[in-house]
């Protein structure tokens, strides 16, 4: 980044805070597997990813495993009769698309909830 | 099939079953709190705790009963028979908890996940104490090219709107 950048009028590309990120699109609901994701170590074992889908009414195969393999995968501890886990290999795209599906529903913020929504869920 | 599937590199074993990396061992009540503090907007059963940590119901009931009393967790007893736990989401312990997180992360693989909640954090929950304190606000925007996406934060003047960057996100 030269220095002309640095002093950009920030004001016109704040715009770009809910621009689509790069990279393949997880969906809304991958998502949200992807912000459980980092915050856990970004391993998680198989058999509680295929829980957490079933719960969101999805399947793990056919709605996360389908992304390439270089964003997320299959994977195994120690061999064949490893633990077989899923595998958050591409970080930086999982927080730019979680970053993006918060901003985008703006009721949902992956770090910190905002004092509202504590507010609407005592309703 | 099993033979497609990649061996997960040693120094990544660590994190499976183990929460936040071993840091605090490997007790119930760890899984319990990793598990809420990554699901901070469900609504919990004991169940799905159970199935979700892999742990007998007297020892996840025995969790979130000390969590309660810690303040981290709140039980809605509306249904005497179902009973279910909510994260307090006033809790301060849960932001640093959502911090630590992804500072594990970030110490392992060199990303900056902390860094950019934090700075969320100061724009979403601090910006006006911010703005009143300083001369200027928090700003973050993705500059994106044929690599990848960069996220810039910076602090741009109140009086005069230039902007002074302050941290560069990881590439993507």
């Amino acid at each position: 980044m030269n220095g002309s950048d640095k002093n950009a009028d920030l004001a016109t590309v704040e715009s770009n805070l809910i621009a689509r990120p790069s990279g393949p699109d997880p969906t809304e609901k991958v998502a949200d597997l992807l912000a459980d994701f980092l915050k856990t170590g970004g391993v998680r074992d198989l058999s509680y990813c295929e829980k957490w889908c079933e719960r969101e009414g999805m399947n793990l195969s056919n709605d996360v495993l389908v992304l390439p393999q270089t964003t997320i995968c299959k994977s195994r501890t120690g061999g064949k009769k490893g633990t077989k886990v899923v595998w958050l290999k591409a970080i930086t795209w999982a927080e730019n698309w979680v970053r993006y599906y918060d901003t985008v529903r703006g009721h949902h913020k992956h770090m910190v909830p905002r004092k509202e929504i504590s507010g609407n869920r005592n309703k | 099939m099993d033979e497609e599937i990649v061996e997960l590199p040693k120094e990544l074993t660590r994190f499976v079953r183990n929460p936040y990396g071993g840091l605090f061992g490997n007790s119930v009540r760890a899984r319990v709190v990793q598990e809420i503090v990554a699901n901070p907007y469900r609504i919990h059963h004991p169940k799905e705790l159970e199935g979700m940590t892999d742990s007998s119901p007297p020892s996840v009931r025995g969790a979130l009963n000390t969590l309660i009393k810690l303040g981290l967790v709140i039980k809605d007893s509306s249904d005497k028979q179902r009973p279910t736990y909510e994260v307090n989401l006033e809790s301060k312990k849960l932001t640093a908890l959502t911090l630590l997180s992804y500072a594990i992360l970030d110490d392992r693989e060199g990303t900056d996940l902390m860094n950019n909640a934090v700075l969320e954090h100061c724009v979403t929950q601090l910006g006006d104490s911010l703005v009143n304190l300083a001369v200027g606000r928090f700003i973050a925007f993705d500059i994106r090219n044929a690599s990848g996406s960069t996220r810039i934060v910076a602090i741009q003047s109140a009086s005069t709107n230039k902007g002074v960057q302050l941290s560069r996100g990881a590439s993507a």
